[in-house]
């Protein structure tokens, strides 16, 4: 018979999801131009470098990614850390409804967000609630 | 859940901070057609030289140049020089993400040679200051 901890994926989850966030955020505060030259994407397209903001932003995937990798070795910091993550990424797929809708980005648009923004956030959402409602179990469970 | 949804879950949970910035993030450019984007993103003169684009931006003392492909992607060169009004050479160099020279003043036309990685050399007289 396994344990619970043999059967806890979730840190994989977490750590996955925190490495993309830290080593976005590494890159975003260590090299802002090479990040916005590199970066494959068009960058550029939205508009001239600002290294300041570049940084900004990349303070926010830092946070995150020590709150994701703080939630692989603390359990009660994972549903926390999965909110925070999964709020800023819903909150980011709005602005780009919003900007689709008001006609910011060209007609169209919309399509080319889908998979990168739409769904994966979808999918990170999907999988809070699921940790959500796994965690409420466990703690019926030990009530 | 089982060993491979967590990892597959992971991996593409991976990938969104670079998404959200991705091609998803652009508001033009990037996936348009070749040469169908000369809109300027610095506020300067965006012109053509063979299959490149080049955004000239006078800037106070001096000069930046943005290199662009076809599709208005970022291009490095490894450098290039400007001579102003026939007379005063300057180099360009490399600063973070875009040439850079300093300039005289005032300025009437400017012969940019911009060298690019692999040899080719982009090469035009316009205008100097905008």
């Amino acid at each position: 018979m396994q344990s619970e901890s043999a059967n806890d994926r979730w840190p994989i989850v977490l750590g996955l999801f925190a490495a993309g966030n830290l080593v976005n955020a590494t890159w975003m505060l260590a090299s802002p131009a090479h990040w916005y030259l590199n970066l494959p994407a068009n960058i550029p397209g939205t508009g001239p470098l600002n290294e300041h903001f570049v940084r900004d932003i990349g303070c926010i995937f830092l946070l995150l990614g020590l709150a994701l990798a703080a939630g692989v070795f603390v359990r009660r910091l994972r549903l926390p850390a999965m909110v925070l993550a999964t709020a800023y990424s819903l909150l980011h797929a709005f602005v780009h409804v919003y900007d689709s809708a008001r006609g910011l980005f060209e007609p169209g648009h919309w399509r080319v967000d889908v998979a990168p923004i739409y769904v994966t956030t979808m999918l990170s959402l999907w999988l809070t609630l699921k940790l959500a409602r796994e965690e409420r179990e466990v703690d019926s469970a030990h009530r | 859940m089982t060993r491979a949804t967590a990892v597959i879950a992971g991996a593409i949970l991976f990938t969104l901070p670079f998404q959200m910035y991705g091609r998803g993030s652009s508001h033009h450019g990037g996936d348009a057609e070749p040469h169908a984007d000369h809109e300027p993103r610095h506020g300067g003169l965006v012109v053509m030289v063979d299959d490149h684009h080049l955004e000239i931006v006078a800037n106070g003392d001096r000069v930046e140049v943005y290199v662009t492909d076809a599709l208005r992607r970022p291009v490095q060169p490894i450098g290039g020089s400007v001579v102003f009004d026939d007379a005063a050479r300057a180099a360009l160099t490399w600063s973070g993400y875009r040439l850079v020279a300093n300039t005289p003043t005032p300025l009437a036309w400017g012969d940019y040679e911009v060298q690019l990685d692999g040899g080719s050399v982009l090469a035009i007289r316009v205008p100097a200051g905008k």
